[in-house]
């Protein structure tokens, strides 16, 4: 387990606001934060479970319909079971590293208030203002984790 | 009264189909056959695009075998501009394509069939996943998992991202590889190895508990097809097509992949988005053949490694020198991981990496280019041909899985008529059909990712088309 924080920020950059997860990825990556390890992807794919058993923590980024205004909340690891569909979520990655390498890094979900997932490149101004706001409260996150 | 059975969707496959299986009056099997149920349609809307944007679409085909797609694609357009790429690119090339054999069979093995294998075809469907090996087999699952890492890490390495990379270009590829990726490749080579070997070592001693599937997964004679270095070793990049029969005789050889169209007819079927590929010299109902990992195997004469041609002739002993069951698409894909890290060790040591010589330039000299390429899967062909602008006028696909349509519809009626009797399936028979389609590793091209179940519908109906029974697993 190394000292760092894995940030993933997921979802689909040809899907407009799809990319908000990876767009608030970059940003936290240009800051070259040497505590933090930032991934971008596409999916949750369980490739990335040895990366979260070698973390200190994790902070997931996703895009978010149901939500008004950024949101963070804890991520508990889910029973096992197969995921469902084509998609993972990140209580099923925490299953899975749970599973395999018996490691529970503590993890926060942050939802990026989003609304156009048509086929295409660039955000929202909705989705660009909640990518601020995410860039922000992963920083917060970030520190808060640091500090205690 | 005849009847149908549908299973709807077929799980833990890379994408969604469904099976259908049609009693007869006597209510034994009749007939069965695989759909694929979606439309994709990149034959006919990358029309009009040019040329050059075609590695980068077409990788989007699928987020299964990207890699595959950008290279076929990249090498369509290298004939296009009619170049040679520099030695460099076209061993950065291989050393991705090596990644993505080692990620896509890691998935196949580990997260998709390793559960049915281990677990028992009849043990609690709940737990015959992922979770379910890793209770059982933890060391293998962890292994299993790092393995497929790593061969992400290979295709990451070299084109920035796992999924989709926009790496390899008509004339060459953007980038070479780093010296710091390559030491660190290397330095994880060791534990891919041992964990191909020691998946190796279980499913071999598995054999024994498995000899019903290993007569009835899709076990009859078929033609094979896969690329051969000139010398007929195992290939996977360039090389020339090879057909042989059921009895090792070879029918076709030394054929340049341009020439595809002279051996390769594509029967269309009402019921499927899928292309069904017959042997054009024998036509659609003689001709049907097999690709991917079995068929490699049994056209090469030898792999060209030694770990894994040692394995070879203990797989030839095992299963023949022409391996006719399907179910010994496990084992073969276990060989060529194996295959892959050691050529992969050849290619990290390789001088030629560190040239900065990576991409030929060239205007359209061609207007017709023919790209192939050995997909984890099986034999893909890109074929494009262009107006003097380098638009696009015609785009032809060929995919692995849909040249394994016509013997993943022989297996299937096969696994149907030795397990499902009367009008009602038992999970157990359902779940050996499903299997007998998994042991292809069918890539229906979904550009997600399937690592797990997915609900299940199996719909029982008369021959007119009445629901007679509908079983749902979510």
């Amino acid at each position: 387990v190394t000292d760092r924080i894995l940030v993933i920020g997921y979802g689909n950059e040809l899907r407009r606001d799809d990319g908000a997860g990876p767009a608030v990825a970059r940003a936290l990556d240009s800051r070259g934060d040497p505590r933090v390890v930032v991934r971008i992807v596409h999916q949750l794919t369980p490739e990335l479970a040895p990366e979260l058993a070698a973390a200190r923590a994790v902070v997931f980024v996703d895009a978010t319909q149901s939500e008004k205004s950024v949101c963070c909340r804890t991520v508990a690891d889910a029973v096992a079971r197969s995921p469902r569909g084509h998609a993972s979520d990140p209580a099923w990655l925490l299953g899975l590293t749970a599973a395999a390498f018996e490691l529970r890094p503590p993890s926060w979900l942050i939802g990026v208030p989003t609304e156009d997932f048509a086929v295409g490149f660039g955000l929202s101004a909705r989705a660009a203002r909640g990518v601020r706001e995410a860039v922000a409260t992963v920083q917060q996150v970030l520190d808060d984790f640091f500090n205690n | 009264m005849a009847r149908r059975v549908v299973i709807d969707p077929v799980t833990r496959i890379e994408g969604h189909a469904k099976i259908t299986i049609q009693l007869g009056d006597d209510g034994t099997v009749a007939d069965a056959r695989f759909h694929v149920a979606e439309f994709r349609g990149f034959e006919r809307f990358c029309v009009g695009r040019p040329f050059w944007e075609m590695a980068g679409l077409s990788a989007r085909i699928c987020g299964i075998c990207p890699v595959s797609h950008l290279l076929a694609s990249a090498k369509a357009g290298d004939a296009i501009q009619a170049i040679h790429v520099p030695p460099a690119a076209e061993k950065l090339r291989r050393m991705m394509n090596l990644g993505q054999i080692i990620q896509s069979h890691a998935l196949s093995f580990f997260h998709l069939s390793a559960p049915d294998l281990l677990l028992g075809w009849d043990s609690d469907p709940a737990k015959r996943n992922v979770f379910g090996l890793i209770e059982s087999a933890p060391e293998l699952a962890r292994g299993g998992i790092r393995l497929r890492q790593f061969g992400q890490e290979v295709i990451e390495s070299l084109g920035g991202r796992k999924i989709h990379p926009a790496w390899a270009v008509p004339g060459g590829v953007r980038e070479p590889l780093s010296d710091e990726r390559r030491d660190y490749l290397r330095s994880r080579l060791p534990e891919a190895r041992a964990t191909a070997q020691a998946a190796l070592a279980l499913f071999k001693g598995l054999l024994d508990t498995h000899k019903d599937e290993i007569q009835s997964f899709g076990n009859f004679p078929s033609l094979f097809l896969g690329l051969v270095t000139p010398q007929g070793d195992w290939e996977h990049h360039d090389g020339v097509l090879r057909f042989v029969d059921a009895d090792g005789k070879v029918v076709a050889d030394q054929i340049d992949p341009t020439r595809y169209a002279e051996f390769i007819g594509e029967a269309v079927e009402s019921d499927s988005y899928l292309k069904s590929p017959y042997f054009k010299p024998l036509g659609p109902g003689k001709g049907v053949y097999r690709v991917g990992p079995l068929a490699r195997l049994n056209v090469c004469s030898h792999i060209g490694v030694p770990l894994a041609d040692a394995e070879l002739a203990e797989y030839r002993q095992r299963g023949g020198r022409i391996v006719a069951t399907s179910f010994f698409y496990h084992y073969a894909r276990l060989i060529e991981i194996l295959a892959a890290t050691e050529f992969l060790e050849r290619l990290l040591q390789d001088p030629d990496l560190g040239s900065d010589r990576l991409r030929a330039t060239a205007g359209i000299n061609r207007q017709e280019g023919i790209g192939c390429s050995e997909a984890p899967r099986g034999t893909l062909f890109h074929h494009y041909r262009v107006d003097e602008n380098g638009l696009l006028q015609k785009v032809n696909l060929i995919i692995a899985t849909g040249q394994n349509a016509l013997a993943m519809n022989r297996t299937v009626t096969q696994i149907a008529r030795r397990h499902v009797r009367g009008t009602q399936i038992p999970e157990s028979a359902l779940n050996r059909v499903e299997a007998g389609i998994r042991a292809f590793d069918p890539c229906l091209s979904c550009s997600t990712h399937a690592a797990g179940q997915m609900p299940l519908v199996i719909s029982l109906l008369a021959a007119d088309g009445t629901l007679l029974h509908e079983v749902r697993r979510d």
